[in-house]
């Protein structure tokens, strides 16, 4: 502690505003949407409650919560009940990330969240600061990264925009499902749902079908269920373009020399900058509709996990494919491959029989209830069909050091994987796949999902394990240079 | 490839039988409700006995077909494993993508000195590899030429 000069803060006074936000929010909720009075003297009731136990303890946290920060280290003091003094090495900082939610921008304050190497979340954490502050802390930090590499002022770093006209395209081009369901459920929670109709219809559509259904009520039946999925996909576009619109309202990204920069956000402004060495494995995605106009959209998997991406980040949200390699290629070393490999076709026998059976048992479980079940058979020919296509869109090579896959159908991927990234790899072979000879090829990278990770399914047990053996090999080779 | 010290078996048989005795609870206050109505559908005792029979079989067969079917070998670069009965997993682990080791043991595995070799890696989906069944000295061996070797190629 030999710098005198530098003198503990406290964060922004209006960090109160931010904690009482929510409370006061949910207050309001809570209060305007229920009728009766019980409920309403019961929220209040909690509401003191809440204000009696945590207004002290969010007094206490921000008068133990101080820091200060020299272009050496940051050094972070709190805690309530257990007191944390933390200090963080400024070369060890690996990210400096600004975020202004909507709250924030009215009041002029920001969360700055500052990452190291040594774990996925963010280890400093200032909620809030002024916006002044939080770019002083920012050059602060970077200013040590800044020396190491005195040529700053090489022309033109290699960046992407997306501007408004672009946004506006690629807007149309989404579709919200899942958006849709959050807002009948907050529309039924409000009993605001007749608004919608939705569930009146779905009820009405219910009691027809269960009863009997006369040759007029036939006709209005097949107009409420046109009806209503056609209003459910106009509602998913129209809030699928407005999420995408907000989220990368002015998205910038540039690559600097060390790091990347990024700036995107309508209504929370989101920046920060990523060291190159945290990007695993680079994913292109597309749909059907986007490839036929030539659209993708490039993330970084990544392994700090930044609030909602994750560990996937946007890197392009909207860009053609030449854009796409010529930007991607200079985050993560790649050339494209001219060739891939198809799967095994077995793969669409084990399909076939997987997608019968899940189809075949709900359908006959429900028949001996409702006769109707019948019609689910009709499945089976779309399930198959989709077997094939899976087969089709499923593909993959190893190229440069790079493995690429190819995948899905609706949602299409492509992986880049570069193998230095790998930290395990797996083969795995169901018991249907052992009797075609078949496994999946799994790889892991740092902070990969559970969910989303680069996987080649159904490879022929000698195609993988030659594969594996050429993976490895190559890995080691990489490896040892590091 | 190495297997697994065939103490494991008794290990894993007791586990077996007291994580289907979790479910006995349930089934007993399932039959007692049984007995106490009066529906004659379900014979009382049904569910216990259902469970019981289950319970016996499965820890009769899936212990020997676990250890039947469980490889492993550390190789000169990375740690290899076989495993699986329904899903055959073989997993490579190279040793300078390791972060940290555990050797791990619980009362059971304790009272048949034996000892789990669990490998952490940064990766998600196979961040924890687990070689269960060794004994105890060598889960130590192994973790500490597993350590030694990440000591040396990690600086």
């Amino acid at each position: 502690m030999q710098e005198t000069s530098a003198v503990f803060r406290r964060l922004h006074l209006l960090t109160f505003v931010h904690y009482a936000f929510l409370a006061i929010i949910g207050f309001v909720i809570a209060w305007t949407t229920s009728p009766e009075s019980s409920i309403q003297r019961s929220s209040l009731i909690f509401s003191v409650i809440y204000l009696v136990i945590m207004g002290p303890i969010s007094l206490a946290k921000y008068l133990r919560f101080r820091y200060y920060v020299t272009s050496e280290e940051l050094v972070m003091h709190y805690g309530v009940f257990k007191r944390v003094r933390r200090n963080i090495p400024s070369d060890r900082v690996q990210n400096v990330a600004i975020e202004r939610n909507f709250l924030a921008r009215i009041l002029g304050t920001a969360v700055v969240k500052i990452e190291t190497a040594g774990t996925a979340q963010a280890e400093g954490v200032l909620s809030f600061v002024s916006v002044r502050e939080a770019n002083r802390i920012r050059d602060l930090l970077h200013t040590a990264e800044t020396t190491h590499t005195p040529e700053e002022d090489t022309p033109a770093l290699p960046s992407f925009h997306l501007a408004l006209p672009r946004l506006l395209i690629s807007s149309v081009y989404q579709f919200s499902l899942g958006l849709f369901a959050v807002l009948v459920g907050v529309l039924q929670q409000l009993e605001l749902a007749g608004l919608l109709n939705i569930e009146v219809t779905a009820r009405h559509i219910l009691e027809r079908y269960f009863f009997e259904i006369t040759s007029s009520q036939e006709y209005t039946l097949a107009m409420l269920i046109t009806a209503l999925i056609l209003i459910t996909l106009v509602l998913c576009w129209i809030l699928g373009f407005a999420q995408n619109f907000i989220r990368y309202y002015n998205f910038h990204i540039e690559l600097g020399l060390e790091k990347i920069h990024r700036k995107y956000g309508l209504i929370t402004l989101r920046e920060g900058t990523l060291p190159y060495k945290r990007v695993q494995s680079l994913l292109i995605r597309s749909n059907p509709l986007m490839r036929l106009h030539d659209w993708y959209r490039m993330e970084m998997q990544t392994l700090g996990l930044e609030s909602g991406e994750r560990g996937f980040q946007p890197a392009m949200p909207f860009a053609k494919w030449a854009e796409i390699v010529a930007l991607g290629s200079k985050i993560r070393p790649f050339t494209v491959p001219e060739t891939y490999t198809r799967i095994s076709r077995l793969t669409i026998r084990r399909r076939c029989l997987r997608y019968t059976l899940l189809i075949l048992a709900p359908a006959a479980t429900l028949y001996l209830w409702w006769p109707y079940a019948v019609w689910g058979l009709t499945l089976l020919p779309i399930a198959w069909g989709i077997a094939w296509l899976q087969y089709l869109y499923h593909s993959w090579t190893f190229h440069d050091g790079n493995l690429f896959i190819r995948r899905r159908i609706l949602s299409q991927q492509l992986w880049v994987v570069p193998v230095e990234r790998f930290q395990a790899f797996e083969i795995n072979a169901t018991f249907f796949q052992r009797r075609l000879g078949l496994c999946t090829l799994r790889v892991d990278t740092a902070g990969a999902g559970v969910l989303r990770h680069p996987k080649i399914i159904d490879l022929k047990r000698d195609e993988a394990e030659k594969l594996l053996a050429e993976l490895y090999d190559v890995f080691r080779g990489r490896a040892k240079q590091d | 490839m190495e297997l697994l010290d065939p103490a494991v078996k008794s290990v894993w048989t007791i586990k077996s039988l007291l994580r289907w005795c979790i479910l006995l609870p349930f089934s007993a206050t399932a039959d007692v409700v049984l007995l106490f109505s009066d529906s004659d559908t379900f014979l009382p005792g049904l569910w216990t006995g259902l469970l019981i029979i289950i319970c016996l079989v499965w820890t009769l067969i899936v212990p020997k077909l676990r250890y039947r079917y469980w490889r492993y070998e550390l190789r000169e670069e990375d740690l290899y494993a076989i495993r699986g009965i329904w899903n055959r997993v073989q997993t490579i682990v190279p040793l300078r993508r390791i972060q940290h080791l555990d050797v791990a043991q619980d009362l059971i595995e304790g009272n048949y000195d034996l000892a789990r070799l669990v490998v952490h890696t940064a990766g998600t989906r196979s961040t924890d590899v687990v070689i269960p069944g060794l004994p105890y000295e060598e889960a130590v061996r192994l973790r500490d030429t597993v350590r030694d070797f990440v000591a040396e190629h990690m600086d």
